[in-house]
């Protein structure tokens, strides 16, 4: 049977037996950083989004997302770059195995929740295993990273205020007008 | 398939291996639940699966032996073939379904235990654990332009690889090739060669290349885990916690084939006892034997953790009967920087900084303060406890590893070497060295690993040995380069080499 998806933004076909996973599809398709190390549904190394929902691409029938949008690591390179780079200064990743399902379930996490506390993120991350690390790594990195994004803001609204812009046209105060009711006072 | 052919081992160890040769690529007698039976090869995975259940297999059922307790003598011969040798010395009878029995001491333990204040007397038995990296065992094998045969592995070992091939299926190691890409973590479970002969054997028959990828259900019932080991302990000691004598005897279930049986127990005795260099007398006994479990393997710590878990077990035991703080106790009877260690062959302990760990611990955690329970409020409690491992850097006179460097035309540096990078960081490490050395930006090094054909030889990333051994050489190559390039320099620049280094920037 021929199933069709759209990969990472692009209309991609081709013919599949009945019982062929997303997996090995999106890894036929040439996307090799979904990995598989189980068979099960145990591990996480194997996700993909699925209209942008993270799923388990081992156990997913490649003919059950005909249709849908798929999304892998090789798509989303723009939106991991932001945070990769705090887990390579961690040296929170060794093999590498698993690395590319976490930062799937991360970007899914900071999609869902751009300001997750450290018991979020483990809870969040709790389907991907990792065997090389104690995880303390991953997490440093991401709560780095999230701490650095929020300095980062502050200091570039700071910034803006220092500058003693008429309170009229200052960006702060119309981003805050322009998600209040017409007619509000400020 | 000649089942009276040579036998040979899994384990990756530099030989003459202290590894019973007691495999068959296909043996008649299958040994435990996953011993390979037959090689199905299909075009595709769909076509194997289709031809499984037209396989019908005849089974003669033996009685099994499952329980290392009664393994040894027992009347079911696990390895009763004529063509299983062993090398000599390490005590192995096959008909007894041992592999390997070994014994040491150092003065007279019976007499030193029977005139102290307390004897702790234990048995510990600990079990099989899976290394469970994330990526599972799996190998794959081509024939090259040249007709030789080229593995492809998820392998700690590459060089030994070589060998376990040539030897199972009786062809010459100059015609094989093995590699090692980026791979998804070992533990030790990678230091046999779990995989790599199958793919080996079809592709060397067929002239075809093929593959195997153990599933996660097959990378923990037909792999190398870490051994199930039974340790009777007995230490000495007098009132005021002064260790005289540690005997220990262990028993460890190596499984359906001995690989690397004969080597783990060893470490049981000589990486725990020698922790206590205050003992006077110590006995070390141990008998490795067979059953029908799944054949055992290397798992970080490799019978050390067996053994320090039931040594320092003891230790804890010994403390609470003496009502005396475990730190303290280890403190007082721990090896010091420069003491003979007779429990491990007689060497010196040229490097030790336990007591410096012990103080670090004890500061660091309050144990003064906290040992043996902090409450923590809510019901809640933190119980304290304390055990001490040792570890060497690579086996000692028995590991090698080697490094080529090259300095290219476009100005930096190929870094080869035959260790085995498996998430581990080795590559980077062995870089900082060579960049440290060369004086120059770690981006320019190159690091490759590993190949048989184009790397040196290197017994394998096992053993602590990568970072210290492979990186000593690493050094020692960059050092060389070092010097030949400043030689070039000077004739370069008409100058003189000396005071050079200077100008290397």
């Amino acid at each position: 049977m021929r199933v069709e998806i759209i990969l990472n933004g692009e209309r991609i076909g081709r013919e599949a037996d009945p019982d062929m996973t997303l997996y090995d599809f999106v890894r036929a398709e040439g996307c090799l950083s979904v990995k598989c190390g189980c068979e099960s549904s145990s591990c996480g190394l194997c996700t993909v989004f699925v209209d942008d929902v993270p799923v388990l691409s081992c156990s997913m029938l490649a003919a059950r997302a005909a249709g849908h949008r798929v999304d892998t690591l090789e798509g989303l390179q723009e939106e991991a770059g932001a945070f990769i780079g705090f887990l390579a200064d961690r040296g929170a990743d060794q093999c590498g195995f698993c690395n590319p399902g976490m930062v799937m379930n991360t970007i899914a996490l900071l999609r869902e929740n751009p300001n997750p506390t450290e018991e979020d993120v483990k809870a969040y991350l709790a389907g991907n295993l990792c065997r090389c690390s104690g995880y303390e790594g991953q997490l440093d990195a991401i709560m780095t990273y999230l701490r650095t994004r929020k300095e980062k803001t502050s200091r570039l609204w700071e910034s803006r205020c220092a500058r003693r812009t008429p309170w009229n046209s200052c960006p702060a105060r119309r981003a805050i007008r322009l998600t209040l009711p017409p007619g509000s006072v400020l | 398939m000649d089942q009276n052919g040579k036998r040979y081992t899994q384990a990756g160890q530099t030989p003459p291996e202290p590894s019973p040769m007691d495999r068959l690529v296909l043996d008649r007698h299958v040994r435990f639940v996953g011993d390979p039976v037959a090689l199905v090869v299909g075009r595709t995975e769909k076509a194997c699966e289709r031809a499984l259940p037209l396989i019908r297999v005849q089974y003669e059922v033996l009685p099994a032996v499952l329980d290392m307790d009664i393994a040894l003598d027992n009347p079911t011969v696990i390895h009763p073939e004529e063509n299983w040798e062993e090398v000599p010395g390490i005590g192995g009878d096959r008909m007894r379904n041992l592999v390997s029995h070994e014994e040491s001491g150092s003065g007279d333990i019976d007499a030193v235990l029977s005139s102290c204040d307390v004897v702790i007397d234990r048995t510990y038995r600990t079990q099989a654990c899976q290394q469970a990296m994330m990526e599972t065992f799996r190998s794959y094998a081509e024939i090259d332009a040249f007709g030789r045969l080229v593995i492809t592995a998820s392998t700690q070992i590459v060089f030994h690889t070589r060998r376990i091939v040539a030897n199972a299926l009786h062809i010459p190691e100059a015609m094989i090739r093995v590699r090692k890409p980026r791979i998804g973590g070992g533990f030790g479970a990678k230091q046999t060669a779990v995989s790599a002969v199958y793919p080996a054997f079809v592709t060397w028959k067929l002239k075809k290349p093929s593959m195997i990828v153990f599933s996660r259900v097959e990378s923990q019932t037909a792999s190398s885990p870490r051994h199930p080991m039974e340790l009777h302990v007995k230490l000495g000691a007098m009132k005021d916690g002064t260790i005289r004598g540690i005997a220990l005897h262990t028993l460890s279930d190596t499984g359906a084939y001995g690989e690397h049986g004969p080597t783990t127990i060893g470490l049981s005795g000589h990486k725990s006892i020698p922790l206590y260099g205050s003992a006077e007398a110590f006995r070390f006994t141990g008998d490795c034997v067979y059953t029908n479990h799944m054949s055992s393997g290397a798992y970080r710590g490799y019978g050390a953790t067996q053994g320090i878990f039931a040594v320092e077990s003891a230790v804890n035991e010994l403390a609470d009967t003496l009502h005396l703080d475990p730190l303290a106790i280890r403190e007082k009877n721990q090896v010091r920087e420069g003491m003979v260690m007779p429990a491990y062959f007689g060497e010196t302990a040229g490097s030790c900084a336990l007591d410096r760990c012990l103080e670090s611990v004890r500061r660091r955690i309050d144990w003064d303060e906290n040992f043996p329970v902090k409450e923590l409020g809510d019901g809640k409690c933190l119980a304290y406890g304390i055990a001490m491992a040792m570890q060497g850097s690579g086996i000692s006179a028995v590991d090698q590893g080697s490094a080529t460097i090259k300095l290219s035309d476009g100005g930096f540096f190929n870094l080869i070497v035959g260790s085995a990078d498996m998430g581990t960081g080795s590559n980077t490490t062995l870089s900082q060295i060579a960049a440290e050395v060369l004086d120059v930006d770690l981006a320019r090094v190159q690091c490759f690993d590993a190949d048989t054909d184009i790397s040196p030889y290197d017994s394998g990333s096992y053993a602590s040995s990568t970072a210290y051994v492979t990186g000593g050489a690493v050094e020692k190559a960059a050092r060389k380069l070092r010097e030949k390039i400043l030689a070039y320099g000077a004739e370069l620049l008409h100058c003189d080499p000396e005071g050079m280094w200077g100008h290397w920037k």
